[in-house]
């Protein structure tokens, strides 16, 4: 999870995004910083994240895209 | 038949009459026969192309959903390794299906639009004149319904919800008239799945509907029309026109441009909230953005999303684009990975909103430049970040944030639009010179403003226009609902607002002699 909040500030280190639960929804993070953001997630945790896996339920918290993480390691 | 025309003012009532005359379960039907009717009126020689897309589209998406339902109903009490056989396979030919659908529609949308240009420039290459002389028809709103079959053949093929099983309602979602002209582009899990619910008459819903109609005709006939004439009248004779009036001019294009397309989207949101359907919005105040990327964001909303969902993010996730990150990375470091997987995905989205926009070089130009500016600000963040920290501005500061809407305007609004609007590209850099080395400004106050088919009356009644829209835009930033407090209004002074709205709709509206109020800038997609 560390490795994934690392990450995340990367994006954008001014916002606390533990606390957030529409990240994709309320514009949080755009387009652009997500493809940037999937780039580096595939390469740390070495998974492959597919277009059905690329919808707003598992980018808009932190959890959830732990969880999706987790999934696609398993 | 165009929204701003008489004929389609009588089809509209009497859509909206026969729609809540029949029962409410049949309503979705005269939607599509209404939506028939209007397709038929743009002629008919246009229906084999929709029909043929509407009728690929749906047998792929049932034939990709069709192999998921029996890979479900195969998979349980299979081995773990048998399983994943299973899925593979029942993807591979899931992935024909979808590119079939493909090949189809967009390979159609490419003929149409780019033959005769290819055709053009084979000719005026290699000199055989005969060539150009093949016209090709462009099907009415083909953009649109393209990118509506397409995207629905993509969502269904990502699992991401199940084919419609009927064609007549999936046909209803394709051809929808309010949105077939100008978009906004339309998703079939938001929009299809309204069309056949039960819509009941509700008087409140219905004004409203009216009152963005109205609205929607104010922007287009009173601001964008009026403004065009000036616009024309200095771009088409550019050879003797002073830079000093070429800034008017590309300011009063650039609020043209947005009131053309958003007039069309507005008369078609109000449309639909008849029906009791809800369109999405396809702008959001864009001329008030404070980055290039957030100007794309607010400006063609569903076109941006379009590309976002259906071509950026595939790109990100593509095989090649993991290999040049992969390389990028192990040569200059994990921020280069990242950052060329935005920069690919960038050059995709941009290449396709340029060459939808127009084939000749001022647009390659124009995708050239807006994503080159959105790269950039990509890759230099960092250097931005330290930049500004040096010079310690405050993020919220008002002066900041007005900088940063000039900067935004002048990026995506000025620049952009001098490209496309001029004639050809060696005009607009005659123009940009003189819009920065010859200005006079005297011509702003002797009158000279006046002759270019605008009277001083109709200038002065068009600065007016600009103000309201942009007291307009400022209301709807800070979140007031304008039409829910015009409607809190006292009745007498409610019904003097909206019959002053229609009145000056009427009276105020350009429909002389060689103004075409009824093509929109748009609806060349």
């Amino acid at each position: 999870m560390d490795q994934l909040l690392e990450l995340l500030k990367d994006v954008n280190e001014d916002v606390d995004f533990t606390a957030q639960n529409a990240i994709i929804d309320d514009e949080v993070i755009d387009s652009l910083d997500l493809t940037g953001l999937i780039a580096d997630i595939e390469d740390t945790f070495d998974i492959e994240i597919g277009m059905n896996d690329i919808v707003p339920e598992n980018f808009n918290t932190v959890d959830a895209m732990w969880a999706m993480i987790q999934r696609l390691q398993g | 038949m165009i929204f701003t025309s008489l004929e389609f003012l009588i089809f509209l009532t009497v859509c909206v009459a026969v729609y809540f005359a029949v029962p409410v379960k049949g309503r979705g039907y005269v939607l599509l026969a209404a939506s028939l009717v209007f397709y038929a009126f743009a002629g008919l020689e246009f229906f084999p192309f929709i029909l043929s897309a509407m009728a690929v589209s749906f047998l792929c998406a049932r034939g990709i959903g069709a192999l998921y339902e029996r890979r479900d109903a195969q998979l349980e009490g299979l081995e773990r390794a048998e399983k994943s056989k299973l899925k593979d396979e029942t993807r591979a030919r899931a992935k024909r299906l979808m590119l079939i659908a493909l090949v189809v529609l967009v390979g159609t949308l490419c003929y149409t639009k780019f033959f005769d240009y290819v055709l053009e420039l084979i000719s005026s290459t290699f000199g055989a004149g005969q060539l150009s002389a093949v016209t090709v028809i462009i099907p009415l709103g083909i953009s649109y319904y393209t990118f509506a079959t397409v995207g629905y053949v993509l969502d269904i093929y990502w699992e991401r919800y199940k084919p419609e099983p009927s064609f007549l309602k999936y046909a209803t979602y394709v051809c929808y008239f309010p949105h077939i002209l100008q978009g906004p582009i339309p998703r079939y899990d938001r929009l299809g799945v309204q069309l056949f619910q039960e819509h009941r008459f509700d008087y409140k819903r219905v004004c409203f509907g009216a009152q963005l109609i109205i609205w929607g005709f104010f922007e287009k006939l009173v601001i964008a029309d009026r403004l065009g004439i000036f616009v024309s009248n200095t771009y088409d004779a550019y050879d003797d026109v002073n830079g000093a009036i070429f800034i008017v001019a590309t300011l009063f294009y650039a609020v043209q441009i947005y009131t053309d397309f958003r007039g069309c989207v507005d008369i078609a949101r109000g449309i639909s909230q008849i029906f009791d359907i809800t369109l999405e919005d396809n702008f959001r105040q864009p001329y008030f953005s404070q980055s290039v990327a957030e100007y794309w964001r607010r400006w063609h909303i569903t076109l941006g999303a379009w590309f976002k969902d259906y071509l950026c993010m595939p790109v990100a996730v593509a095989g090649w684009t993991k290999k040049v990150s992969k390389f990028c990375r192990s040569r200059w470091g994990r921020n280069a990975g990242k950052n060329a997987v935005t920069i690919c995905s960038l050059i995709a989205v941009w290449l396709c909103t340029g060459i939808w926009h127009g084939t000749g070089v001022n647009y390659i130009l124009w995708a050239v430049w807006q994503g080159g500016i959105i790269a950039l600000s990509t890759v230099l963040e960092p250097n931005y970040r330290k930049w500004k920290d040096s010079l310690k501005i405050d993020d919220n500061a008002n002066y900041w944030h007005l900088f940063r809407i000039l900067r935004t305007f002048v990026v995506c609004a000025i620049i952009p639009r001098v490209i496309t609007r001029a004639p050809s590209l060696y005009a607009a850099a005659k123009i940009f010179k003189r819009m920065v080395f010859n200005v006079k400004p005297a011509l702003w106050f002797n009158g000279a403003l006046f002759t270019y088919g605008l009277s001083k009356e109709d200038f002065f009644f068009a600065l007016l226009c600009i103000l309201i829209l942009f007291v307009v835009g400022v209301l709807k930033e800070r979140g007031v609902q304008i039409r829910e407090s015009v409607a809190a209004w006292p009745l007498p002074l409610r019904w003097a607002f909206y019959l002053a709205a229609l009145f000056s709709v009427i009276i105020f509206g350009i429909y002389g002699v060689g103004f075409d109020a009824s093509s929109f800038a748009y609806m060349g997609f």
